[in-house]
């Protein structure tokens, strides 16, 4: 599958999901163009998104106190993937299941993951 | 016949004795020639390399020559800038020894780097965030250092002596050598830091990672550290087994107490520094990423705990109490089990930091890596070995390595 929009690596080298970079170049443009710096949230959305029927995900700027995402970071629930590494993955989940949080990363047996400082 | 070649004052072995021992030798080099060779033409599926564990047994190789070549910059340390002066004995075998390790070194680079023909793209396009383009940098300029210092003992063959030039050329480069020695020291604190460093920064891999101080880990100054202090130890073990297989005594032993005195208080301040930092990563590092200490040392068929105990106890502090020990390091056998085991302990701690970093598992769900070299990684890794064996002949043969050796074996 091979878009315009989007610069594919060679063959051999996995591919990473890019957020829709593209989309977030087009909206930076259009918001240039408009004077603006700042995008709103529904400007900059990837497709995956806003295809999703179940709506299992949230697109945002984490660092963005009116995005929906921000809040949702901050929620007691939500974890990343080896998040203890020190990696500073940007995707996040929420489950309120303990034993799907704990399996996210690694603990020692006398920890709970909810109760943790979290470093974001 | 080739006796005009012979330094005068000494005895050697008959010619065909001697090209019946390289000619052994050189078929196990052969051996891993054809096996690089392979490398190269049909590329690394050679190898038991994979996506997921994509170090081979020669990387460790690298490493461990790496620090055992250690010898060479230290001895070199303590003579020219420190002014041990009877270590002048020992110096020429030390560069000798120092030379077959980097060059052996950038051979097995130039393997693992699959197509030699791109080698010159590590110092074009240098990624100048990676630890590893300084050893690079680095290992290249120590390894012309060495190259300038082994020069002046080619120069002073018999034959080669008698032109004037070379004569003269070898006389005003010993005169210079003092700087070539410092800058080998300063050369060699950066990369040995450098390699250890690879490992002390990775923070996805929680065997390796170690806090430190500004962009250096723990783990840059104790590979400095544990390389001057077991460096020493396999120059004076290769002393040891060419004194055995030329059934002569080659250096005096005053020289060889010093240089094991001085590597064994080095041996034995760097391991309570490597207990200490052990101790903290198992305590406080690890855990605060949520693995035990025995998470790294279970569940797997070859990395048990005994391997903890086989490089800090066996192969560190107990050579470096029998090194600082006049009783342990007057006596010849214990003196040769601490060198034997120092260089077991830092062979060892170059393994578990460069392969079992890779082997561990680092996801919940994960599995350890175990991987087993293939017979063109073993053949490639002992390629050196041979190499090394072979120059060491040829220069024990041709050239005055030791000073001492008319001397201490006065023919009749």
């Amino acid at each position: 599958m091979l878009s315009p929009d989007v610069s594919v690596r060679m063959r051999g080298v996995v591919e990473k999901c890019s957020f829709c970079f593209h989309r977030y170049q087009r909206a930076m443009d259009k918001a240039h163009y408009e004077g603006r710096r700042e995008l709103k949230e529904e400007e900059y959305q990837t497709a995956c998104t806003q295809a999703c029927p179940a709506d299992a995900i949230t697109f945002g700027d984490l660092n963005n106190p009116r995005h929906k995402v921000y809040e949702l970071k901050n929620d007691p629930r939500a974890f990343r993937l080896l998040e203890r590494l020190g990696t500073n993955p940007k995707v996040y989940y929420v489950s309120s299941r303990e034993w799907v949080r704990r399996s996210g990363d690694n603990y020692l047996k006398t920890e709970e993951p909810g109760k943790l400082a979290t470093k974001h | 016949m080739d006796s005009a070649l012979i330094p005068k004052g000494v005895r050697r072995c008959s010619l065909g004795k001697f090209t019946l021992f390289l000619s052994i030798v050189g078929a196990v080099l052969l051996w891993g020639v054809y096996a690089m060779f392979l490398c190269w033409i049909k590329g690394l599926n050679q190898t038991n390399m994979n996506d997921y564990y994509g170090f081979a047994l020669w990387i460790w190789a690298d490493l461990a020559v790496i620090a055992l070549g250690g010898g060479a910059f230290f001895t070199g340390f303590l003579k020219y800038i420190v002014g041990k002066d009877e270590l002048k004995n020992i110096i020429n075998y030390a560069v000798l020894i120092g030379f077959i390790c980097y060059s052996s070194a950038l051979l097995i680079l130039a393997i693992d780097i699959g197509q030699p023909l791109r080698g010159w793209f590590i110092f074009w396009h240098a990624n100048v965030h990676s630890m590893l383009t300084e050893v690079a940098f680095c290992l290249s300029c120590y390894f012309a250092v060495l190259s300038i210092e082994y020069v002046p003992l080619v120069l002073e063959n018999r034959q080669l002596d008698k032109v004037p030039f070379f004569h003269n050329l070898a006389h005003n480069m010993h005169g210079v050598m003092a700087v070539f020695a410092a800058t080998g020291a300063f050369l060699s604190f950066f990369h040995q830091g450098s390699l250890g460093g690879v490992a002390g920064v990775l923070f996805g891999r929680p065997f390796g990672f170690r806090e430190g101080i500004f962009v250096w880990p723990w783990s840059f100054f104790l590979f400095t550290w544990s390389a001057a202090a077991c460096g020493p130890c396999f120059t004076l073990l290769v002393t040891k087994i060419l004194e055995k297989s030329t059934g002569k005594k080659l250096v005096a032993d005053n020289v060889v107490e010093l240089l094991a005195k001085i590597s064994g208080w080095m041996l034995l301040t760097y391991i309570i520094a490597k207990i200490a930092d052990t101790w903290y990563w198992a305590t406080v590092t690890a855990p605060g990423m949520g693995h035990t200490l025995m998470d790294f040392y279970s569940n797997n068929p070859v990395y048990g705990i005994w391997i903890l105990v086989l490089e800090i106890v066996i192969g560190g502090v107990v050579p470096a109490l029998i090194l600082v020990t006049k009783t342990g390091r007057k006596n010849p056998i214990l003196r040769m089990t601490a060198f034997i085991l120092a260089v077991i302990g830092v062979s060892v701690n170059r393994w578990v930091m460069v392969l079992q970093v890779m082997a561990v598992p680092v996801m919940p769900f994960d599995i350890w890596a175990m991987y087993y070299p293939s017979w063109q990684e073993v053949a490639t890794t002992i390629l050196p070995v041979a190499y090394g064996v072979i120059l060491v002949a040829l220069s024990y043969r041709y050239l005055p390595v030791f000073p001492q050796e008319p001397k201490l074996n006065p023919v009749d």
